[in-house]
């Protein structure tokens, strides 16, 4: 099937490829959780693959969105030169100003103007795909009245006809059950943002909550975010443990996966902790390693707490200590959790094929144990963490990353 | 014991003494005052003054730029800007960019397109809720003024916005007080506001102000204000 990418990571999985032609597809928020970086993102993508992009905007000013674009680090002059971004600006007339857009309604109140301009700025943009970001449907609402609903079903067919595809941001005001009811109809996938909230927002996620061309539901798989700048949305796991015996490879680990990486009270072994963090594949992620010996474990017990995923490492070479990860995973209350054991010094003498490794451990089939070597077998120096090879540690983060989202 | 360490004071001279020592974490008080009246002053004293204290504070203003008023605050040797450089302030400003100024958003100014990007304003505010979670169990907050936001949206977008907005003031242990000038809506939307907001305070053109109520019990309900050269002096009457 045809669709067109978002890029937001793991967001066109759970679409099945991503946005599909003529419809109509709404982030769905909770009020206080952003979404804009979200459609922000996706115009840029499609704006870089050849498509264009109109974005109605109805309660700031273009400028004011531009900007916040720019905001993020993506240059959108060069799209808006070419006339292939510009802006439908339903806000100026509430306020009484002069619109410096291309297309804007006078009424903004009255929804049937903004189709009328809808489809002459659809005309504007030629036979290619345009997609159509409203900012946003909540404000339709709160403008136009709920019937405003209506008369998006006929949007859907001006899409059809002048080959575009809707992304509109919706904000969950607490308006009646029918109006919410209603609009979840007439949108054919909905994206929700939500928050865990205590107090205050904690952590955000987003759900696929549905999806109409696909037919099933992959509702339930809840992918946490944030939103960096520069650079959008990236999944966002915040505490991943690295653990393993003493000498197994851990600080080499979390060194060589992270672009910014401490030792905490380095001696030649680990004391305290490793922090690193990993910007990798859409995800930002923490990483915190473990010393290995036993007389630092009390410091196992108070680094385990909420972890999101384990990575344990083993010495391949060293099957004496295969059996200190169990009780490890055990004393940082890790067991259950998502977990990749990474096989390192693989390509060392006297290392054990994965398959011995499995069965030394006694781990099951559904346990990935990823193969680990040194970049340079030369380079390696004792009591200093290895530089591991990049290939094998996207091996082991793309593994453990499937397992948690 | 425990009630009373929940009451957080003011300082604002007089003020505490006819509220009953301050106001109580969690409370929202509807401040109305004559158009006429700097009603921002009392605003940016009552945040000055909890800055001092090491206090977080939240001001969200719609009809002056961040920068505007923290040059008002200075006759009264209110600095603002050191509760910036202490990282104690977060301000929602929704007036530069719809008055076209040159600026952007920093750490401590978010700036939103204006009175009717209310989901910008929320980010904003819960943004500010986040920051203070870390550096205090309380926060003080200000939002001048809500009369601006019925200028351009109807009275039931208003009232959505607010039933989402109060609960995560109370639940984050913010306090303070959202303005709106009298005489200037419908007699409704004033009793509505007024039941949603856990107190209201008026405010005439003589500044005489007038407890109409609060979540403590106040021993004086009506009091007249002075502007001095060190902010305001209440007065008991
Ligand atoms: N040849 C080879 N050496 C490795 C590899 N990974 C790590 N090393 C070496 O093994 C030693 C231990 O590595 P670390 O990363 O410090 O191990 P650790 O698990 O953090 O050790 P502790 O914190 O002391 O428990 C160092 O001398 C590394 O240079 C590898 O893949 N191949
Ligand atoms: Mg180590």
């Amino acid at each position: 099937m045809n669709t067109y990418a978002t890029s937001i990571p793991r967001l066109d999985e759970f679409l099945d490829g991503g946005l599909k032609p003529s419809t109509l597809t709404v982030l769905w928020a909770y009020p206080g959780i952003e979404n804009a970086p979200f459609a922000y993102q996706t115009l840029m993508e499609r704006l870089e693959s050849g498509d264009s992009c109109i974005y109605i905007t109805q309660s700031k000013l273009g400028l004011t969105v531009e900007d916040e674009i720019r905001h993020y680090g993506w240059g959108i002059e060069k799209y808006k030169e070419a006339g292939k971004f510009f802006f439908l600006d339903a806000y100026s007339g509430l306020i009484n100003a002069e619109s410096e857009e291309r297309f804007s309604v006078k009424n903004a109140k009255d929804i049937t103007q903004i189709t009328d301009a809808l489809k002459n700025a659809l005309d504007a943009t030629g036979s290619g795909h345009t997609l159509v970001v409203c900012d946003s449907l909540s404000t339709l609402i709160d403008h136009c009245g709920e019937n405003c609903l209506d008369e998006l079903i006929k949007w859907k067919d001006i899409f059809k006809e002048k080959n575009a595809t809707g992304f509109f941001l919706f904000t969950e005001w607490p308006y009646e059950t029918k109006v919410l009811n209603k609009a979840r109809l007439i949108s054919d996938a909905i994206i929700q943002l939500k928050a865990i909230e205590e107090k205050v927002i904690l952590r955000e996620f987003f759900i696929v909550s549905k999806v109409s061309w696909n037919g099933k539901s992959k509702e339930g798989v809840s992918v946490p975010f944030k939103i960096s700048v520069p650079g959008g949305v990236k999944v966002y796991i915040p505490k991943i443990l690295v653990t393993g015996a003493y000498n197994a490879g851990k600080s080499s680990f979390v060194h060589s996966a992270s672009t910014k990486a401490v030792s905490v009270d380095r001696v030649g072994t680990t004391v305290a902790l490793d922090h690193g963090h990993v910007d990798y594949s859409g995800f930002s992620v923490d990483l915190f390693g473990t010393p290995g010996q036993e007389r630092f474990d009390p410091i196992l017990e108070l680094l385990g707490g909420e972890s999101l995923g384990v990575i344990a490492v083993v010495d391949s070479t060293n099957e004496q200590s295969f059996h200190r990860v169990n009780d490890m995973l055990i004393r940082s209350k890790s067991i259950g959790l998502p977990v990749v054991i990474v096989a390192n010094k693989a390509n060392l003498e006297g290392a054990l094929s994965i398959d011995k490794i499995r069965e030394k451990m006694h781990v099951s089939d559904a346990v990935p144990i990823v193969p680990v070597t040194a970049e340079d077998l030369s380079k390696v120096k004792v009591n200093e963490p290895a530089k591991l090879k990049d290939e094998d540690v996207h091996a082991v983060l793309d593994a453990l990353f499937s397992r948690i989202v | 014991m425990a009630e009373q360490l929940s009451i957080i004071p003011t300082n604002i001279a007089g003020f505490d003494e006819i509220a009953g020592g301050g106001l109580p974490r969690g409370s929202c008080i509807l401040l109305i005052v004559p158009p006429v009246i700097d009603a921002h002053l009392f605003c940016l004293e009552y945040i000055y003054r909890g800055i001092l204290e090491k206090e977080p504070g939240l001001i969200v203003t719609m009809n002056y730029s961040p920068e505007d008023l923290k040059l008002r605050a200075m006759p009264y040797g209110w600095f603002l800007a050191r509760g910036e450089q202490q990282n104690l302030i977060r301000w929602v400003d929704g007036y530069s960019l719809n008055a076209r100024k040159d600026v952007t958003s920093t750490d401590t100014i978010k700036r939103i397109g204006g009175s009717i990007a209310l989901s910008d304003l929320t980010i904003g505010m819960s943004q500010a809720q986040k920051d203070f979670f870390s550096m205090n169990d309380y926060y003080k907050f200000v939002f001048d003024s809500l009369s601006t936001l019925f200028i351009y949206n109807d009275p039931n977008t208003i009232y959505r916005f607010l039933r989402t907005i109060l609960p995560k003031l109370r639940d984050s242990n913010g306090l303070g007080f959202f303005l709106m000038g009298s005489g200037m809506h419908d007699p409704q939307v004033e009793m509505t506001l007024r039941y949603m907001m856990d107190g209201t305070i008026e405010i005439n053109d003589n500044l005489d102000l007038k407890i109409l109520s609060l979540p403590t019990p106040s021993p004086v309900r009506a009091a007249h204000m002075n502007l001095t050269k060190n902010g305001f002096v209440i007065d008991p009457k």
